[in-house]
């Protein structure tokens, strides 16, 4: 006789079809897929129902119009290109876009209702007082996460946070993938022993180099601290931040916070990490110069994309707007 | 008798092998008198070094065979996959010097079906035997064997034993523990240990747990493990990183504050501080029914603590089933049209009706289990197994090379399959019924 006890159904393909729906990004371009390869693992993709998701160029709005909330994983560069050539369709109904709060500056008035702010925050975090037993530094060895002078001064910022002495005890290891070509130019020679050499410098001689299969093979990150070296010039929320912080991993203890901000939301990421989500008070917003809103950049943006025949992200346009932007805001002070 | 034995010179970067291969060599080290043992030690990423490099190891090993005279050459480790060093070996060695071969078989042996292919063209005629986990991948891996081979019984069956000294009983610990999480004699804490990946089912497991409500007694539910997102790739399904914590938590966002302060989720634990909740806790519960499961060494760690355990009659979880010695009940599977079946009442029965455990039934239960599943437990069967002879290799059937056909079609894609989907139909009950034992409490009641 068979017995009428009721079963429970499991099917996989339910969740191949979320999973596709939730995180179908639309690559669209060879642009975006040239982009997103060449910073990959720190580009590579992960699940939320936030929606995080990488744009450049602002190829992807027929995708950005299917959903009303995307956390924009982006930095510096195409933010601002994007908030300069995305289509005003966006800003209609409700939709969000969440960008780390680290570029307000960027917004423009007329989007300043469709955008809320993100920071990637851990439930553990390490300073003088509270060691790791270990650091995991990551980057990438030339100028496209941080230029040699940026990766000097984080190197030495992490190096002032512990004393020679706990430096010593503390197990360092470093992962700064070489990549073969520079994202905005021809292929160049780059020295990447300069880079040890900071470390070696400024923390200690004793650096573990591990290969990307081992560190991504390690489910445990505890009493770890992540220090990536990365400026947010293209990737601000990378992948590598998020498989080690969802693994156990914590960040540095930060010094201040920007004022004008209000807490929101809290979204968790993992066991261990998530998101806070703020709003911005833009009425008492300090005053500046946006550049990317003058005059003057959509004559530049023609002259430079009519010379250029193939379009891609190592063309002139790019470069010249990526140089003139981070410059530009660094001089401000904004970065 | 001389062993060579080929391991691996780097720890596993796969979980439950970082357990595994130490246990195996421990058990190998238990021979004791009448075994001579040499390791010889191989990078686990042989086939991904320099040609040069690799080759000048396999000829050193092919020198340190013919300067040793081996009477078996042993491959403990999963990794580097041993048909591949066997190719390699061939490159170099004639097939007639080589001793007889024994090959310990792992859950990845369908993962790396293409690799044990290739043993089809170069083994022709040696002595070999296998050793698997489990009876079910004992029925696996037949399979794909010829019949005049298979009627030889070149398979043998070794379970992965459990280190006694990692993983026992401790009436303290439990105590210790429990009066840290504030529990009493009223509440059940049911246990589920591993990876917390999509063909594991911990989202099923948590909705089940939210279902058992009965009066006097207080369940909590403590998820111990890393979240691991390899989706399930054999049928074409690759998840996002993040996707398995972002189902579960939807699952949670519906929970009572109640509910949400009686499942407990403790992330990655290292073996002291699992050895001790796997003593607090009552039940050990995993419905999983991951693809490569031969064995099952959560479940066998925490039976080796006494715990009474409910299982998927999946893989290897089925070789744990008793009723008397210790208690491990497993919850029916089937395959129908529409996926997987699963009958989970007999899940909330047991854990309704769990009327609690002394502490010397559950020392019982550990020193019972551990008697046939630990290391020492396990010394006079490798003895039995090594002594045999080695069956002449007729080699695999087509079924191996169709397999890796349709798996290294799968992989490069990275679409979802209808053909390998867990279902009735296809491909999938044709490999996979094999692991479905049948011994559920409820087909012995109608029997």
């Amino acid at each position: 006789m068979k017995n009428n006890e009721p079963k429970e159904i499991i099917q996989w393909s339910y969740d191949y079809i979320q999973s596709f729906y939730l995180n179908n990004n639309g690559l669209t371009s060879d642009a975006e897929r040239q982009y997103l390869n060449y910073l990959s693992p720190f580009s590579d993709k992960y699940f939320s129902h936030l929606n995080p998701f990488i744009l450049f160029g602002g190829a992807a709005h027929e995708q950005l119009l299917k959903k009303n909330v995307w956390m924009l994983r982006d930095g510096l560069i195409p933010l601002s290109y994007f908030f300069q050539e995305a289509s005003v369709d966006l800003m209609k109904g409700k939709r969000k876009f969440i960008i780390h709060k680290d570029y307000w500056f960027l917004v423009p008035k007329e989007w300043q209702k469709n955008v809320i702010f993100y920071d990637i925050t851990s439930n553990h975090v390490f300073d003088s007082n509270n060691l790791p037993k270990k650091i995991v530094i990551t980057g990438v060895a030339n100028e496209t996460l941080a230029d040699p002078e940026e990766f000097t001064e984080d190197i030495k910022e992490l190096a002032a946070v512990f004393s020679k002495k706990d430096l010593e005890k503390i197990e360092i290891s470093a992962y700064l993938p070489n990549k073969r070509t520079d994202l905005w130019g021809r292929w160049q020679d780059e020295n990447i022993f300069k880079y040890a050499k900071v470390m070696f410098q400024n923390l200690k001689l004793d650096i573990d180099f591990p290969e990307w299969e081992i560190i991504k093979m390690n489910m445990d990150f505890q009493n770890t601290l992540y220090f990536e070296i990365n400026r947010g010039t293209l990737v601000k929320d990378s992948y590598l931040q998020h498989m080690m912080l969802s693994r156990g991993a914590g960040l540095l203890k930060k010094k201040n916070d920007l004022k004008g901000f209000t807490l929101i939301k809290k979204h968790p990421l993992s066991l261990y990490h998530g998101v806070d989500i703020y709003e911005f008070d833009f009425a008492n917003a300090p005053d500046y110069e946006n550049p990317i809103e003058s005059d003057i950049m959509p004559y530049f943006k023609t002259i430079i994309e009519k010379g250029t025949s193939a379009r891609h992200v190592s063309a002139g346009w790019e470069k010249w707007y990526g140089t003139y932007v981070k410059k530009y805001y660094k001089t401000a002070g904004l970065v | 008798m001389k062993l060579l034995i080929i391991k691996s010179s780097t720890e596993s970067k796969w979980g439950s092998c970082k357990v595994i291969s130490p246990n195996l060599h421990k058990l190998y080290h238990g021979l004791g008198k009448g075994f001579e043992l040499d390791w010889f030690e191989l990078p686990e990423d042989l086939m991904k070094g320099e040609m040069k490099s690799y080759s000048s190891l396999v000829s050193e090993l092919y020198k340190h065979i013919e300067a040793t005279k081996p009477d078996r050459l042993v491959f403990v480790d999963h990794l580097p996959p041993p048909p591949v060093v066997v190719s390699f070996l061939l490159i170099q060695a004639q097939l007639s010097k080589l001793p007889p071969m024994i090959f310990h078989l792992y859950g990845d042996f369908t993962y790396f079906s293409k690799q044990w292919n290739y043993l089809n063209e170069v083994l022709e005629g040696h002595p070999v035997r296998f050793i698997v986990a489990s009876d079910s991948q004992e029925r696996l891996v037949n399979e794909f064997l010829a019949d005049d081979f298979k009627a030889q019984r070149p398979i043998d069956k070794l379970c992965f034993p459990v280190n006694a000294k990692d993983y026992f009983y401790s009436s303290k610990d439990r105590t210790d523990l429990r009066a840290e999480m504030g529990l009493g004699e009223d509440d059940v804490v049911v246990l589920y240990s591993g990876r917390i990946s999509l063909q594991k089912n911990v989202d099923l497991l948590i909705n089940e747990f939210l279902k058992i409500k009965k009066e006097g007694k207080r369940f909590h539910l403590w998820v111990v493990g890393a979240f691991d997102d390899v989706g399930a790739d054999f049928i074409g399904y690759e998840s996002y990183p993040g996707y398995m914590f972002a189902k579960i938590q939807t699952i949670l966002d519906g929970c009572s504050q109640d509910e949400l302060k009686r499942v407990k989720f403790f992330g990655h634990l290292g073996k002291a501080s699992l050895r001790v909740t796997k003593a607090a806790a009552d039940i050990f519960a995993s419905f999983s029914l991951y693809h490569d499961e031969d064995y099952g060494m959560s479940p066998a760690e925490a039976l080796a603590t006494g715990l009474t355990s409910i299982l998927t009659d999946w893989g290897g979880y089925s070789s744990f089933a008793s009723s008397d010695k210790w208690h491990c009940e497993l919850v029916s599977v089937g395959l129908s049209e529409f996926g997987f079946e699963l009958g989970t009442q007999s899940f909330i029965d047991l854990v309704e009706n769990y009327a609690g455990k002394s502490d010397n039934l559950r020392f019982s239960h550990s020193k019972e289990f551990l008697a046939k599943f630990s290391i020492e437990g396990n010394i006079d069967v490798l003895r039995e197994i090594l002594k045999k002879d080695g069956v002449p290799f007729t080699g695999f059937t087509w079924l191996l090379e169709q397999h890796a056909f349709a798996m290294n079609e799968n992989w490069s894609k990275i679409k979802y399959n209808k053909f390998l989907a867990p279902r009735d139909k296809g491909y999938y009950p044709q490999l996979y019924n094999n692991y479905i034992s049948g011994k559920t409490k409820e087909n012995n009641n109608e029997k």
